[in-house]
This record gives C-alpha cells, structure tokens and sequence, in this order.
C-alpha cells in the first residue's frame, strides 16, 4: 500500500468513514488470512476463529489507529499475533513440541549448521511436519516485525522495496532488520529445540 | 559475504521458513465476505457511539463462521442453547484456563463485603491534577448498607470522605479541609450510575466480550488478566461522571479466582471535571488493589460521622428559601410525629431521621419487606435539608437566627420554633405549626421569655 493510501485510509478510520474500514479490510484480509494460517497450521476453523477475532478487534479500536505509532499493517499484524498467542496458550502445544523436539533430537547431520543456513537441509526434513511446527513456535516468539519481515521476504519473495512500504522504513532499514530478524529466529529456534535432554543452548 | 553466498543463504532461510507453508489453507472467500460486513457493522457501531457494542452483530457472526465448519455442525445445537443463556463465551473460557471466570462473574454480581485500596492519577494535558488525583483512596463496601471512600493525600491527611447509603438512595460527601459537606438524594437514573460498573463487567465477562491478556504475577500471586474497552461510560463517585472513553483490566488469583488487581484508563469530558482544566479533556488512571473479600465492616462504619461544625453546602440555588425551609421541617414532623429536628445540624438530622426509622420499621428497615415505606421515610428526612442551608445562610449573614427544634413541637402553635431578624426591630418567626409571621423585637423578646419558663 503506498504511503497516500495509507494516510487516506488513516485518516478515514478516524472519521469513521465505512470506505476507509473497507479499503483496509480488501487490503489486508487476505494477508492477514495467510499469515495466520502459516503461523497456526493446517486447521481452517482455527484459523477462520483467529481472522475474525483480529478483524472484529481491529474494527473496534480503528477509530484510535494512531499513524505515528506504525503502518496500518503493523497495526493489525499487532492485534493479530495476539490473537494468535491467545490460540497457542489455549492449544497447549507442550505435546506437539514434545514430539517435534524428539524428532529433532533424533536427526542426523550439522543441524545447526541447517539453520543457520551454511549447509542445505535434506528435502525429506523440509517436508517434515516436524519441522514446520518448529519453525511454527520459533515464529511465534518472535516480535511482531519480525515475523512481518521473515514471511515477506522468504516465504512470500516480497522485494525489499514492498516491505520497505509496508513497514514505513527504508530498504536499508528492512535489510538491517532482516539480518535482526534472521538471527533471533535461529535463537529461538536453538531454544526450541534445546530438548528436556539438556541439550546446550548454541549462541549465534 | 558474497553475492553468491547471499543468494544462498536466502534460499535456504527461504526453504527453512516455507515449510510453515505446507498444509495451510487458502483464504476462504465466502468466509470473508461475511466478516467484511460483520466487521463494517462493528467499525460502524464503534464509531457512531463507542458505549454500544454491537454484541448481536458479534454473535451473530460468530455462529455463521462456527456454521461453516461441518465438525462443529454437530455441536450447535448445544452452543445455541448455551449462547441463548449467554454463557458461551464463558464456559469457553472455563474451559481452557484455570482462572474460573464464571466464579468472577458471579463473585461480582454478588458483590460481598470488601475493603481496597486505589490510586488515582489525573492529568490534563500531560500535568498532574493533584487535587483530583491521589495514591491512597480506601473504599469499604458492605451489602445492604453501602459503601465509604476515603481519599487521603500524600501526608496521609484525609482529603475527602463519600459516603454512598445506596439502599437509601443518598450520597454524602465530606470535605474535612473545607469544613464542609454536601448531600445529594440520588434520583433512580444516579442510582443506576453507582451501579454502572460492576453488573456491566459481569455482563462483559458472560458475553465473552472481552480481550484476555494472559498471565501476569502480582505481588507475588499468579494472575490472570483480562481487558474491556467502555464496558460502562458512567460512574458515580458523589456525581455521576461520564466517561468518553473507558479501558478496564481486571487480574484475578488464579488459585482462587478472587480478583486481586483492576486497572482503569479513562478519558473524559464530563463538564464537571473539564470545570477545572477550562473545558480541557481529562486523562484518569486508576488502580485498585489490596483487595481484602469478605471483610468484616462494621456497618457503623458506613454510617456518616460529620463534625457539627462543619456546614452544609449545596449545589443548588435554595440557599434562602423559607417556603422550602418550612416545607422541610414539616416532612421531618410527618415522621418523627410531630417532632422536629433537635438541631438544624444535617449529621445530627441523618442520625434522628435514621433512629426515628429504624423504631417505626425496625432494624435495617433498607434491606427488608418495609424498603419502599422505609425510602419514602426517608426523603422525608433529607427534606431538612433546605432548612439547614437556609439556617446555615442566615447564620453567615449574621441575621441573628435562633433555632428551638429541641424542646418545640408540632403542638405548640405559639411557641417559636426559629427566628432571625430581618430589619432593625424586626424578626420573622415560624412558629411550632409552622405558621410564620413577621414581629418586633420587644414582641419576640415576651415570646421567648414565655418559652423559656415553660
């Protein structure tokens, strides 16, 4: 969304303009949908549940979007990442995770070296349900930009321009965030996976 | 690193982070067309008056979401019924956390006996308010009998005391730096408006309506937390104030499902605030905590205690009224039977007005069978009121006023009841039967000398 829409849709929020809630909603529906799915996995009522929540949310508390705090998206992403912390907690995925951590014990090779991404990981890994419940959970420790930031740019292949719109910084700033953001997912997902078999937290 | 290697790591960062991708779902078009209009009518409804949430839109839309989905078909009979009870948010949330919120709802429908602590800040413009704000107000509400606020400043001077007699439907609020006290009836809409709070957050805790903000340790215990936005607009503390906007966080002990700690975060414009920033809005933060449930409070210590001589003010303009003084003083003879007033004192006049009740009806008449008879009764004895003010008054206007409500009843046609001068020799004088007639001085001075040797 380029910068006069989004000041166009910002101001219309607060003047309760029902255009404004629309333009937003087109916008970012979709988005919002994909990313809650990515972050919650493959259960569509779940996921519906969560979109709405952040929807009928964000609805109620639009007309105090304050533009100096952040981009519409930062905003909404804001509320839908809690939404999504509210499904984990109520989930309890100690089980999941368990299981995953198991797995990821269990793997053979320079796993670190995998995500710290020095080395290719074996495809039949990438395709592991495992593996995307432990990227999953590392995501979701993750601060809100940086989540934004680690799906545009390696899961949808947004360039850096966009991303540089969609969070109101320069493409230098989303460059130096993104090697933020990379490093404290690979923290996270080090802590993750540091099992119940006190396996050593590696610092990066 | 090099170009290439950059590449490289994009791809494998990028095939890493994929994975999430597998099994997940599209957007859902139908879906969200209808969340597109569920969500517009709740912008709307939020932005036309933020006091009105749209909870039917709210649950409407989340029946046909629960709908769509063909496993959750089969269970909605059973949520319809529980919704059409309004519990089914509720039983949700019992469901998947140890906080039993249905406890606190009804914990604080029930509202029990208990004594807090809240601290106020309010700003206007990013200043400090200090004498509406403070870090030490003491409430203490008992069931039945109602409630004492007492504000105390930094020194731990007691800045202001309101006493809230909500079975008798009457505020009274004590200010010991200004020697002064006022008294309000308080009018069934006031009424409500003391009510406003928590019946409205028990409403919000059973609709589900509300944003929960997970786990939080409180001095120590282990809470759980969650959040409303304007779940009321209006509060009483003496006055009813209205809030244009209003958050309300509550976090209960998740051993016992007591609350332990309430935040509130209020912006208001309500003219009687504004009267002290120029018609600036006010920012109000407040907290209570060091909840003690179930407190043992002696009901005596909701019954007001004001200092003889402090005086009664008002925000009315009935300060020198006869026809209101006079019509007063006849309201407390229907009750006492014929009695008046001992002293023209409110304190002492709530205190005889109460005892005077409470032989007739017997005790706590307020809670019991004789509530209405006990109400009327009541605003019967608070009609005294002008009568003081207009006491008061004179007594400020040095016009020699002298007051006989003591030893002078209904009976005694012509004996003086009270009298103040109204020119160099003369007095007006209302009599025992509340006739009044304007006399000289020489002829009141008999009068009096009468009385006294009776």
């Amino acid at each position: 969304m380029d910068k006069n829409t989004e000041i166009k849709i910002a101001k219309g929020l607060q003047q309760s303009n029902r255009l404004a809630w629309l333009q937003l909603y087109e916008a970012y529906a979709e988005p919002v949908w994909r990313n809650i799915s990515r972050l919650t996995g493959g259960d569509s009522a779940a996921v519906a549940d969560i979109v709405q929540e952040t929807f009928l949310a964000a609805a109620r508390s639009a007309r105090k979007f304050n533009p100096d705090r952040g981009t519409l998206w930062v905003w909404l992403w804001t509320i839908a990442r809690r939404q999504v912390a509210l499904y984990y907690r109520k989930q309890k995925p100690q089980i999941v995770l368990s299981r995953a951590r198991q797995w990821w014990a269990g793997l053979d090779g320079e796993k670190f070296d995998w995500i710290d991404a020095k080395a290719d990981m074996p495809p039949d890994i990438l395709e592991s349900q495992e593996l995307a419940v432990l990227v999953r959970l590392a995501l979701n420790e993750l601060p809100g930009d940086y989540q934004t930031l680690l799906l545009a740019k390696y899961v949808d292949n947004q360039p850096a321009e966009r991303i540089a719109g969609q969070m109101d910084c320069s493409e230098t700033a989303v460059r130096s965030k993104l090697a933020r953001a990379r490093k404290a997912f690979r923290k996270a997902f080090k802590r993750i996976t540091s099992s119940a078999s006190n396996a050593r937290e590696v610092s990066i | 690193m090099t170009a290439q290697n950059d590449k490289q790591m994009n791809k494998r960062i990028s095939s890493l982070l994929s994975s999430i991708d597998r099994g997940t779902n599209e957007p859902e078009k139908q879906l969200l067309d209808t969340l597109r209009e569920q969500s517009t009518a709740e912008f709307l409804a939020h932005s036309k008056d933020s006091s009105q949430k749209s909870e039917k839109t709210i649950a409407i839309s989340r029946w046909k979401i629960i709908m769509k989905n063909p496993i959750t078909k089969l269970a909605a009979a059973a949520l319809i019924i529980a919704a059409v009870i309004g519990i089914s948010r509720l039983g949700d949330s019992i469901g998947v956390t140890t906080v039993a919120w249905a406890k606190v709802a009804q914990l604080m429908e029930n509202f029990p006996a208990h004594v807090h602590k809240q601290s106020r800040i309010v700003t206007c413009d990013g200043k400090k308010i200090e004498h509406m704000s403070s870090d030490n107000v003491l409430t203490y509400f008992l069931p039945g009998v109602g409630y004492r606020e007492d504000m105390y400043d930094r020194q731990g001077n007691i800045m202001m005391r309101i006493y809230g007699l909500l079975p008798r439907k009457t505020s009274i609020t004590v200010i010991p730096i200004l020697r002064q006290y006022k008294i309000e009836m308080l009018s069934d809409d006031q009424l409500s408006a003391f009510n406003m709070g928590f019946p409205k957050i028990v409403e919000c805790i059973k609709s589900g309506d509300y944003k929960e903000l997970g786990r939080k340790v409180i001095d120590g215990t282990e809470t759980e937390g969650i959040e409303f936005t304007n779940p009321f607009l209006v509060i009483h503390t003496g006055y009813p104030l209205r809030f244009d906007e209003l958050l309300f966080r509550i976090w209960v002990d998740v051993q016992n499902s007591l609350p332990v700690y309430m935040e509130v975060e209020a912006v208001s414009t309500d003219k009687f605030l504004t009267l002290w920033t120029g018609g600036k809005p006010l920012h109000i933060k407040a907290v209570i905590e060091d909840i003690q449930w179930y407190a043992d409070i002696d009901p005596k210590e909701i019954e007001p205690d004001i200092p003889d001589e402090f005086t009664l003010v008002s925000d009315e303009a009935d300060g020198l009224d006869e026809g209101k003084a006079i019509i007063g003083l006849k309201a407390f003879a229907e009750v006492t039977e014929g009695l008046y007033p001992n002293s023209l004192s409110m304190s002492h006049v709530l205190f005889d007005g109460s005892k005077t009740i409470e032989d007739r009806l017997g005790s706590n008449p307020w809670a019991g069978p004789d509530r209405d008879q006990a109400e009327t009764l009541w605003r019967r004895v608070i009609s005294v009121k002008p009568t003081c003010l207009f006491y008061a008054e004179l007594l400020r206007q040095g016009k020699d006023v002298a007051y006989y409500g003591d030893a002078v009843t209904a009976e005694d046609a012509d004996v003086v009841l009270m009298r103040w001068r109204i020119s160099e020799d003369q007095y007006r004088v209302i009599f025992g039967d509340l006739t009044a007639k304007d006399i000289s001085a020489a002829r009141l001075a008999e009068l009096e000398r009468a009385s006294s040797k009776e």
